[in-house]
C-alpha cells in the first residue's frame, strides 16, 4: 500500500483499499456474516502488516496509519463492503491504544511492535462468573510476590482465548476502599504455568467464547499498566474511534440485506406486508446511520460523546436483531431448518440471527446502558 | 437533551422568537384557543408578521428573511415545545413557500407582501384523497375557463383565511396552482373541530372564479417537503417538552417511599423516549442539511423529508403517549398540561402523510441506500 494514503483525499482513498481488497483479500474470506478465528486469521493479520494496511488508528511512531476518524470510518466501510470476515482485533485496537496512553516505555517498547507484527495475539479477560453487568465486583486475585504478581481466579466470556498468545486482565489488587478503586491493569502470557484454558460452544455452534482459570499464575510486575488501582480508569477509558464500533449499522445493515434476499427468495419482494416490514426497518436503520455520522462528526470535533455511544450501543444492537427477526419470521419453515437456498448461494439464516442474540449482553447490556442514560443524560434520581 | 439549535443564526432565532413568546403566549392562551372559531388570534398572527416571522424563510428579495431551513426549524422547534395554538405552519410557512417558488407577477407578488404584512391569510388546498402525499398527480378538481370546480380534503388553515391556493387540473391536464377568494361565489367550506382544538377544512368548489393561475403546481412539492420537515421539528420539540415535564413530574412525585423516577421500570422507559426523539433529531438534522445544501437534489430532499417526519412522528406519539402514563391519574385529566402534548401530536402526525406512507414514500425513493 503506498506511503501517502492517510494523505489522500478521501473518495481516491476508498478507492485505493478497494483495489488493495480486490487484489489481496483472499476469496475464501469474504464471509461477511463469520468471524475469523486461528490460521485464517493469523494469515489475514500478516498479509495486512505485511502491505501496511494495519493499526488505523495508531500514531505513525508506533506503526500504525495515523487515520482521521472519517478515514478510520471509511476504511471499516470499504472492508464491510467487500464483505471480508471480521477478526478480533483486541491487540491493534484496544490494548495498542491502551498501551499507548497508559503503558510504560517498556511496555511500548516490547508489546507495540509485536502486536502489530500479530507474534503476539491479545484476548480481553474482563468478566467473571459473579461478575458480569456489576464488573465491578470481580474477584480475581492478583498479590504482589517480589518481582510478580501471584494470580488466582477465574474468568468467563473471554473471546478467542483459545487461539490467542496473550491476554489483559482486570485483577484485584486490594479490597479496600471502594470495589473499582482495588482494580488494576495487568498483562498475562497465556503459556504460563497455571493458566488453563476451556472453550464453551456457543448456540450457533462456534468455541469462540472461553472460560480461563488461573491457578498460582506468576506474571512479571513490569506487566502492570499504569498504577496499582488504575485499572477501572484505564479499562473504562476505552479509546478513541473503536468506541464508535460498538454502535456500527453495518451488522443491521447486513441483517436488512438478508431480509431481502429471503425475499427475493420466496417471491415475496411486492408483498405489501413485506414492503411495509422493510420500509419499518430501513427507516431505523437511516436514523441509527444519521446518530452514527454525529457521533463521528462530534468525536472529529472533539465534542463529547458519551451519551450518543450508549444510545448507539442500544439502537445498534437492538436493530441489527429486529432484521434477523423479521428475517427468520419470513423465512418460514425455512427459518426452522436454519438454512434457504437462494440463485445467488446458501443463506445460513440461523447463523446470523443467534449472533444476533449476544449483542444486546455484551459491550454494556441494554439494561444496563438504558441505566446509564437514565442516571447520566436525563438526571433521574437513585432509588 | 440536544434541540435542534446548530449555529448561531438559530441561537438567534431561539432567542428572538423565543422572546416573543415569553411576552405573548402561554399554555392559557393555547387553552383558550381550542373553543375559538376560526384558529387565528388577530393579535398574535400581526405580532409575528411585524416581527418579520411569516418571511422567515421567503428570500429577502421577496420581502423575506431568507433564513436557512436549519434556522427556522428552531421557530417550528418552539411551536412544539410551547404548544403554539396558531397555524403558522399550515398557513404561514407553506403559503409563503408555495407563493414565494411561484414565478414573479403582479397577482403573486400582492399576495406574497399581504401574507407577510399579516394583512391577508392564506390556506394550501391541495389534497383530494385520505392518505394521499403526491401533490399533483391525479387530480380531480379541475380549472376551465377561469373556473374551479372540485373538493379538497382535510384544508389547514382555511377557517380564517382570506385566500386559497389551490391545485387544479386545467384543459391540457396539467397542474396548476391558482388563487381564490375563500369569500368568492362557488366556494363552500364546511369546518371541522381537530383533537387539539385547531381548525381543519373541508371545501367544494362549484364554478369558483380565480383571482389568478400562478403557474404549474410542481412548486408545491418542495414547500411540501419542506413543510414535512418544518413539521418534523415541531413534532420533536412538543416529544422534548412531554418528556421535560415528564422527568420533573418524576422527579417530585413520591410513592413507596421515594420518588417515582427512581424506578428503573420508570427510568428505562424515559431513557427509550429520548432515545426515540435523538433518533428523529438526528434524521431531521439531515433532511435540514439536504434542504440547504449548495446544490439541493429534488429527489434526496425528498427521501429525507420523509424520513425525518416519519421518524419525528413516531416519536412524538410514542413519547406523549407515554408521558400521559408516568403521570398517572392526573395525565388523564384535562386540567394537567401533559395530555395537551398528546392532542398535538395526534393532530400534527398524519399531516402531510402519516408515518406509515412516508415510510413507504421513503422506501420508493431509495430507502436507506439512497438509490432506486
Amino acid at each position: 500500500m503506498r506511503d501517502d494514503l492517510a494523505s489522500l483525499p478521501i473518495e481516491h482513498f476508498r478507492a485505493e483499499l478497494r483495489s488493495w481488497l480486490e487484489a489481496h483479500c483472499p476469496p475464501a474470506i469474504r464471509r461477511p456474516v463469520d468471524r475469523l478465528q486461528g490460521e485464517e486469521a493469523e494469515h489475514w493479520h500478516r498479509v495486512r502488516h505485511a502491505h501496511g494496511v494495519i493499526a488505523p488508528g495508531w500514531p505513525r511512531e508506533y506503526g500504525g496509519l495515523e487515520l482521521t476518524v472519517d478515514q478510520q470510518i471509511a476504511m471499516a466501510e470499504e472492508f464491510e463492503g467487500h464483505g471480508v470476515a471480521r477478526t478480533f482485533e483486541v491487540g491493534t485496537a484496544m490494548l495498542g491504544p491502551t498501551l499507548i496512553r497508559f503503558g510504560s516505555p517498556w511496555q511500548r517498547q516490547h508489546y507495540l511492535p509485536r502486536i502489530l507484527s500479530g507474534e503476539d495475539q491479545w484476548c480481553q479477560g474482563y468478566s467473571e462468573p459473579g461478575a458480569g453487568s456489576d464488573l465491578a465486583g470481580l474477584r480475581t486475585a492478583a498479590v504482589r510476590d517480589g518481582d510478580d504478581y501471584v494470580v488466582n481466579g477465574q474468568k468467563i466470556w473471554t473471546s478467542n482465548a483459545n487461539h490467542s498468545t496473550h491476554c489483559f486482565l482486570l485483577v484485584r489488587t486490594s479490597t479496600e476502599g471502594r470495589k473499582q478503586e482495588g482494580i488494576s491493569f495487568l498483562l498475562v502470557d497465556l503459556r504460563t504455568p497455571g493458566v488453563h484454558v476451556r472453550p464453551i460452544r456457543n448456540l450457533a455452534g462456534h468455541l469462540e467464547l472461553c472460560e480461563v482459570f488461573y491457578d498460582d499464575v506468576r506474571v512479571p510486575a513490569a506487566n502492570l499498566v499504569g498504577a496499582e488501582g488504575q485499572g477501572w480508569t484505564i479499562a473504562k477509558s476505552l479509546l478513541g474511534f473503536e468506541r464508535l464500533a460498538i454502535g456500527s449499522p453495518a451488522p443491521a445493515r447486513l441483517g436488512l440485506s438478508t431480509y431481502r434476499k429471503v425475499a427475493d427468495a420466496l417471491g415475496l419482494a411486492d408483498d405489501p406486508r413485506v414492503r411495509a416490514e422493510r420500509a419499518r426497518l430501513e427507516l431505523r436503520l437511516h436514523e441509527l446511520t444519521c446518530l452514527s455520522r454525529a457521533a463521528v462528526d462530534a468525536m472529529a470535533a472533539d465534542r463529547s460523546i458519551e451519551t450518543d455511544l450508549s444510545v448507539l450501543k442500544i439502537v445498534a444492537s437492538e436493530l441489527f436483531q429486529a432484521t434477523t427477526e423479521a428475517t427468520i419470521a419470513l423465512a418460514a419453515e425455512h427459518g426452522a431448518a436454519g438454512k434457504l437456498a437462494t440463485s445467488a448461494g446458501e443463506l445460513d439464516l440461523a447463523q446470523l440471527y443467534l449472533i444476533s442474540r449476544p449483542a444486546t449482553i455484551f459491550g454494556g447490556s441494554s439494561e444496563v446502558q438504558r441505566n446509564i442514560l437514565a442516571k447520566r443524560w436525563l438526571g433521574l434520581p437513585d432509588g | 437533551m440536544i434541540g435542534l439549535v446548530r449555529d448561531e443564526v438559530g441561537s438567534s432565532v431561539l432567542e428572538a422568537f423565543g422572546g416573543l413568546l415569553d411576552a405573548h403566549h402561554d399554555l392559557a392562551r393555547t387553552r383558550k384557543m381550542r373553543t375559538h372559531p376560526t384558529g387565528y388570534d388577530d393579535a398574535f398572527w400581526k405580532r409575528l408578521a411585524d416581527a418579520g416571522w411569516l418571511g422567515a424563510r421567503v428570500p429577502e428579495r421577496d420581502g423575506g428573511s431568507g433564513l436557512s431551513a436549519t434556522a427556522t426549524a428552531v421557530i417550528h422547534d418552539m411551536a412544539g415545545t410551547r404548544l403554539l395554538p396558531d397555524p403558522y405552519l399550515a398557513g404561514g410557512y407553506l403559503p409563503a413557500a408555495v407563493l414565494a417558488g411561484c414565478p414573479a407577477g403582479a397577482e403573486r407578488d400582492a399576495a406574497l407582501g399581504a401574507l407577510l404584512a399579516g394583512e391577508r391569510r392564506f390556506a394550501v388546498a391541495w389534497q383530494e384523497r385520505p392518505g394521499r402525499v403526491e401533490a399533483a398527480d391525479e387530480l380531480e378538481t379541475v380549472l376551465h375557463r377561469g373556473r374551479v370546480t372540485g373538493r379538497k380534503r382535510f384544508v389547514s388553515g382555511a377557517a380564517g383565511a382570506g385566500a386559497l391556493l389551490a391545485t387544479v387540473s386545467n384543459d391540457e391536464g396539467v397542474a396548476h396552482i391558482v388563487l381564490i377568494d375563500a369569500a368568492a361565489h362557488g366556494v363552500e367550506g364546511e369546518t371541522t373541530r381537530q383533537v387539539d382544538g385547531s381548525m381543519v377544512s373541508d371545501l367544494r368548489f362549484t364554478d369558483a372564479p380565480i383571482v389568478a393561475d400562478l403557474g404549474p403546481a410542481s412548486v408545491l412539492e418542495p414547500a411540501l417537503d419542506e413543510a414535512r420537515v418544518a413539521a418534523a421539528a415541531q413534532l420533536l420539540g412538543i416529544a422534548r417538552e412531554a418528556l421535560r415535564v415528564t422527568i420533573d413530574y418524576a422527579g417530585t412525585r413520591r410513592q413507596f417511599g421515594r420518588p417515582i423516577g427512581a424506578f428503573q421500570a420508570l427510568q428505562h422507559r424515559m431513557a427509550d423516549f429520548a432515545t426515540r426523539i435523538r433518533l428523529g433529531e438526528v434524521a431531521c438534522d439531515d433532511a435540514l442539511r439536504a434542504i440547504d445544501a449548495a446544490e439541493p437534489d429534488r429527489r434526496r430532499t425528498a427521501r429525507l423529508a420523509a424520513a425525518a417526519k416519519a421518524s419525528a412522528a413516531d416519536a412524538a406519539v410514542q413519547v406523549t403517549q407515554g408521558a400521559i402514563q408516568i403521570h398517572g391519574a392526573i395525565g388523564y385529566t384535562d386540567e394537567a398540561d401533559v395530555g395537551l402534548f398528546l392532542l398535538a401530536a395526534l393532530r400534527l402526525s398524519p399531516w402531510l402523510g402519516t408515518p406509515e406512507i412516508l415510510r413507504e414514500r421513503f422506501l420508493e425513493l431509495g430507502g436507506v441506500a439512497g438509490d432506486a
